[in-house]
């Protein structure tokens, strides 16, 4: 069988419509948002995903987790100057995967990694005492309140939310400039 | 004293602070882009009716989500309730969770152990 | 994990703006319009210009909902389950795409292709009159006013359509159908 195409030269993006649509398929993305984070799309995001969780008959109890995690998500990825950000929602058999990605400044990287390795060691006890910290008096504690500008009370929060530690990745796209990536999971049968 | 009524948005909470008829009550989401711009006025309200209060004052939270930087605004805001409270007028507050909602059940605990205020969880009754 | 990234990437270097991949019901598709003109109102393009992107996508997600209402409710040789579709919008220098993409039956698209290559052969005016034929019924049609849909958004596009039928499997293929707006207004 040859695909058949129109007469006219279609453009290149035409092309990559299905390697793109079953890639999202293979990879189980339920969501994808790839652009500026405004407060207004937060909504618009927060009430697609709604509607496509009810209609999958999702558990209330994981959807909500899912939800709680999002907001916070998209206020890390909210960062006018740096343009895009991209969010990905995946639904795995058991798990559940929300990450945001947008650029940081490459002087950033390596805070911003140690500030997340050192959350994920956290206890939950110690994490909610961290969490607690940053909350009431953020300036008199030992914990930075922001890591490149990114708020470290978001990633205590992130990490408190989803069921598992914070995974990460660091891409360094030149000199000035790296593509930071962090995805929180919520497992379906935590409880 | 006057109340101070502000209308529910997609980002921002209905608020009723309404001492006439004992009513106090935040509902909704909470994730406007200017918090403090938001919770301004309302801490401005709580500082003008801490020099007057009612004998109990009953504050109702039912809200469905918000982020981290509401959550430190709502926190400055239950302070304002607890000095409140400290100066010897009783106050009240009822945190309302869905029972499906591990996370504003585990923020209501979040601010009890913070303060030194009574504050209640409360599960909402499903519609 | 490094997913996200390599969508970025993808999503920058087609100057994606935005991707939707998932059902098309009723309630999703106001969301999704919700979205997008958000979105649009944030690019800071043209009034006139963002007017035409949107109704041009309010008119491909109705053929995309059309498409979708005629496959068979379940279908084990269908390689998805549900009746998911892809929306992608992009931002190139001079134009705005749009393009849907929706599973076909693979004895539809010899029909689909006729009609589409007559929309595309057919000068403005022809257009015009051959809406204006199936308005009344004369012209072609199988499904209600289903064919005007593709009409439609060849004339608030005001440029070929480019269209693209990927072999699935014997029984399905993948249709994705491109219209663009240009961003230079009219005067």
């Amino acid at each position: 069988m040859v695909a058949s195409t129109s007469e006219l030269a279609p453009s290149a993006a035409l092309f990559h419509a299905y390697p793109l649509y079953r890639n999202m398929l293979d990879n189980s993305i339920v969501f994808m948002y790839h652009g500026p984070i405004t407060p207004d799309l937060i909504v618009d995001i927060l009430n697609l995903i709604d509607y496509r969780l009810s209609g999958s008959g999702e558990d209330k109890r994981i959807s909500k987790k899912l939800f709680n995690i999002m907001v916070e998500s998209l206020s890390l990825g909210e960062d006018v100057n740096r343009g895009h950000a991209t969010l990905l929602v995946r639904q795995l058999p058991y798990l559940y995967t929300v990450s945001i990605g947008r650029r940081i400044n490459t002087a950033a990287v390596y805070g911003l990694k140690n500030f997340i390795d050192w959350v994920n060691m956290l206890s939950p006890e110690d994490l909610r005492e961290a969490y607690h910290q940053l909350l009431q008096s953020p300036t008199s504690s030992n914990i930075p309140t922001s890591v490149a500008d990114v708020p470290s009370i978001s990633i205590l929060d992130l990490a408190r939310k989803s069921s598992e530690y914070l995974d990460y990745l660091f891409e360094y796209l030149d000199e000035n400039d790296a593509f930071f990536s962090l995805e929180a999971r919520i497992r379906k049968n935590h409880s | 004293m006057e109340a101070l009524r502000i209308e529910s948005t997609h980002k921002t909470p209905r608020v009723i602070l309404d001492p006439e008829n004992g009513i106090f009550e935040f509902s909704g989401r909470s994730i406007p882009e200017d918090s403090v711009g938001f919770y301004a006025p309302i801490f401005e309200w709580f500082d003008r009716y801490a020099k007057n209060p009612l004998p109990v004052t009953h504050v109702r939270f039912d809200l469905e989500y918000f982020n981290t930087s509401s959550s430190k605004n709502i926190l400055e805001l239950l302070k304002r309730l607890e000095a409140i409270h400290a100066a010897g007028h009783e106050v009240r507050v009822t945190w309302y969770y869905d029972e499906d909602d591990e996370d504003m059940e585990e923020t209501g605990q979040d601010y009890q152990a913070l303060l030194n205020l009574p504050i209640e969880l409360s599960v909402k009754i499903q519609s | 994990m490094s997913m996200t990234y390599s969508y970025y990437k993808n999503m920058q270097l087609n100057n994606i703006i935005f991707v939707y991949q998932g059902e098309v019901t009723a309630d999703l598709v106001s969301s999704i319009l919700q979205m997008v003109e958000n979105k649009l109102e944030g690019e800071g393009e043209d009034r006139k210009v963002k007017k035409r992107v949107f109704n041009v996508m309010v008119e491909c997600l109705q053929n995309v909902y059309h498409h979708l209402d005629a496959l068979p409710p379940t279908d084990a040789s269908n390689p998805v389950r549900d009746k998911t579709a892809l929306l992608m919008i992009g931002r190139e220098e001079r134009d705005y795409y749009i393009i849907t993409g929706n599973h076909v039956l693979n004895d539809r698209i010899p029909d689909l292709k006729a009609r589409l290559d007559r929309i595309n052969r057919a000068t403005k005016e022809e257009l015009k009159q051959l809406y204006q034929e199936i308005l009344t019924g004369t012209g072609f049609s199988e499904k209600g006013t289903a064919g005007l849909g593709m009409i439609d958004i060849a004339r608030k596009s005001g440029q070929k359509l480019g269209y693209d039928f990927h072999p699935v499997n014997d029984k399905y293929s993948f249709f994705s159908l491109e219209a663009r707006v240009s961003r230079i207004p009219e005067k």
